[in-house]
């Protein structure tokens, strides 16, 4: 079974010069998993995870031990948030990219999810055009509807 | 064999040296050589006190470790550089040296690496909060914790090798090297204030930040801060008495580590796991290929050396002494401190044997063989200050400040560890000088 047949194909796809600032309400205001950086061509050049922009916005130094010792964190994300204003896409931007074709199988892309824990993966075609994305849910909702002949349930 | 042995071990270096390979491939790469070119048997390797694997060394190392791993879950270290801040209320300066006395502290009791690891999130937490440049601070706190780390057996890897082939224990620690180490403190201090008093202001309003800080919630788990704390002050009085005692310092601290296994109700794995095996490894695989240098006589070539060069006989060492503390210092700012004394180590005792006749306490503890010991040990520890790459904390610092979006230059680094270097071998120099022989 290929992933082509499951793919999520509405993806947020933003140019690399993108300005932080849009990056940041682009990752706050839609359900996006994912932001994909793509060239004037749609090729893949990188992803920015909500993890990516969690990082800029709250100091990754800090331990859990830590993190109760500061009562108001406001004043530190503010100060990220303009320290972080000049960045664009490519410069908050995930470049080793793990991607999976649209003729694996859901088991390959599972098991592709699992080993780098990931939430989901970018799917690209034999151009590094962006087509796609999977994550566990799609594999899940497959499997229960086409797999487990459950459609009526979900 | 001579040459063979010679081979590797020149090999070894110059690819430990260069950083290109991880230096514990290269050491394990090396310990296999040895034995494969049967340079050493693997009974000599493991078996044998002076030409294999220190285990002294080793299990004090991993016992360690696991006693820090499982005390720094309590929050304790944070907690106390967080109420640290807090009693410096605020005042850059006052921070960056309570820090380092900190610090220094730390890291004669525990390993420098675990406590710089711990003190660097503080410093950048407090620098972001000041809104000033936490370099300095950073680099401060690396400095303190290779200048503390000298004052104890315990407190840097080096002084575990020299009291484990010297003989030396916990108490000698204390009474030759920690005294000076207390001066150069007070010393290095004085100096800090000159170069940072006036450059370092903030606000009263950011001040305030510091002072708005709460430590009281940091503290995770009471229980085991109080059962671990006990064990930790137990395991520091067995270091104090183990000479009395006739326990090696290794057996102390797994009698410590077991017993804070047992009592801290977690799964070992993850006290485990923490270890640093790369460093433990890289230890084994060193004493293997610095056993084939000694078996092979490569070490008693070097010894002899020296021995033209500094002219030391049973009643005056004192330019071998001169000459070991800066030669140490120097080395150890360019190569890792832990290879170097690794190889000081079996020459100074084939050295010992020339020139007091024996090998064993009467030769290596001689009233004149002491000094030799402590300038090694004061070279090689605040030598590693000198550079960026002079120690493994200076390493894991810079690595973490890159990571945190500040980034530390090589020459940058330089800038604060020559002067420091230069400064704490100067002040070691007269005080091997004036102790064991002006005044001896």
């Amino acid at each position: 079974m290929h992933i082509a047949l499951m793919m999520n194909k509405e993806l947020t796809r933003v140019a690399p010069d993108t300005d932080f600032a849009s990056l940041l309400a682009i990752h706050a205001g839609t359900d996006t998993r994912h932001t994909y950086v793509v060239d004037a061509a749609g090729r893949l050049v990188g992803v920015i995870t909500n993890l990516d922009m969690m990082g800029k916005m709250i100091p990754s130094y800090l331990t859990s031990t830590l993190a109760s010792s500061i009562s108001d964190g406001a004043e530190l994300i503010q100060k990220r948030f303009a320290e972080n204003a000049h960045l664009t896409a490519s410069g908050v931007m995930q470049r080793e990219l793990v991607t999976l074709q649209p003729e694996d199988t859901i088991i390959e892309a599972n098991v592709r999810l699992h080993e780098g824990r990931f939430n989901a993966l970018p799917i690209v075609d034999a151009q590094g055009v962006l087509v796609g994305d999977i994550g566990r849910k799609d594999i899940l909702k497959h499997i229960a509807k086409d797999i487990c002949g459950l459609p009526g349930m979900l | 064999m001579f040459w063979v042995a010679t081979g590797i071990f020149l090999t070894c270096y110059v690819a430990i040296v260069s950083e290109k390979i991880h230096k514990t491939k290269v050491a394990l790469a090396g310990a296999a050589l040895t034995l494969l070119l049967k340079v050493l048997t693997q009974e000599d390797a493991l078996h044998n006190v002076d030409l294999g694997v220190d285990w002294n060394v080793i299990f004090l190392l991993i016992s360690m470790m696991i006693m820090v791993n499982i005390m720094s879950r309590t929050g304790v270290f944070q907690y106390v550089a967080i109420k640290a801040a807090k009693v410096g209320r605020g005042n850059p300066f006052s921070i960056m040296a309570i820090f380092a006395v900190i610090t220094a502290v730390a890291s004669a009791l525990l390993d420098n690496v675990t406590t710089v690891l711990l003190l660097a999130p503080v410093t950048l937490l407090i620098a972001d909060e000041l809104e000033i440049d936490p370099v300095p601070f950073l680099i401060t706190e690396v400095l303190a914790s290779n200048i503390g780390g000298t004052a104890t057996l315990i407190g840097d890897p080096p002084n575990i090798m020299i009291a484990s082939k010297a003989g030396l224990n916990f108490m000698d620690f204390i009474v030759h090297v920690a005294p000076i180490i207390i001066v150069i403190m007070i010393v290095w201090m004085l100096f800090w204030k000159l170069v940072f008093g006036k450059r370092l202001t903030v606000s009263e309003k950011l001040k305030m930040r510091i002072l708005a800080m709460n430590e009281r919630d940091m503290i995770k788990d009471p229980a085991l801060l109080k059962k671990s704390g006990l064990i930790m002050g137990a395991t520091i009085l067995g270091f104090a008495f183990h000479g009395l005692l006739h326990y090696e310092p290794a057996t102390v601290a797994l009698a410590g580590a077991a017993t804070m296994l047992l009592v801290s109700g977690d799964d070992p794995h993850h006290a485990l796991v923490e270890v640093e095996w790369p460093t433990i490894f890289f230890f084994i695989g060193l004493f293997i290929i610095i056993g084939g240098t000694v078996k092979a006589g490569l070490i008693s070539f070097m010894s002899q050396q020296m021995i033209s060069l500094t002219a030391p006989t049973a009643d005056n060492t004192l330019v071998l002494s001169m000459v070991m503390v800066w030669f140490s210092g120097i080395a150890s700012a360019i190569v890792d401190n832990i290879p170097f004394v690794a190889t000081m180590n079996p020459l100074l005792v084939e050295l010992a044997g020339k020139i007091f006749g024996s090998t064993g306490v009467a030769g290596l503890q001689h009233p004149n063989m002491l000094p030799v010991w402590w300038a090694l040990s004061l070279g090689a520890c605040l030598g590693g200050n000198g550079t960026a790459i002079g120690a493994s904390a200076n390493v894991i610092v810079i690595g973490m400040a890159e990571k945190a979006g500040k980034p530390i230059s090589f020459i940058r680094y330089l800038k604060y560890g020559v002067p420091v270097t230069l400064l704490t071998l100067a002040i070691s120099t007269c005080y091997v000088y004036v102790r064991y022989y002006l005044l001896a």
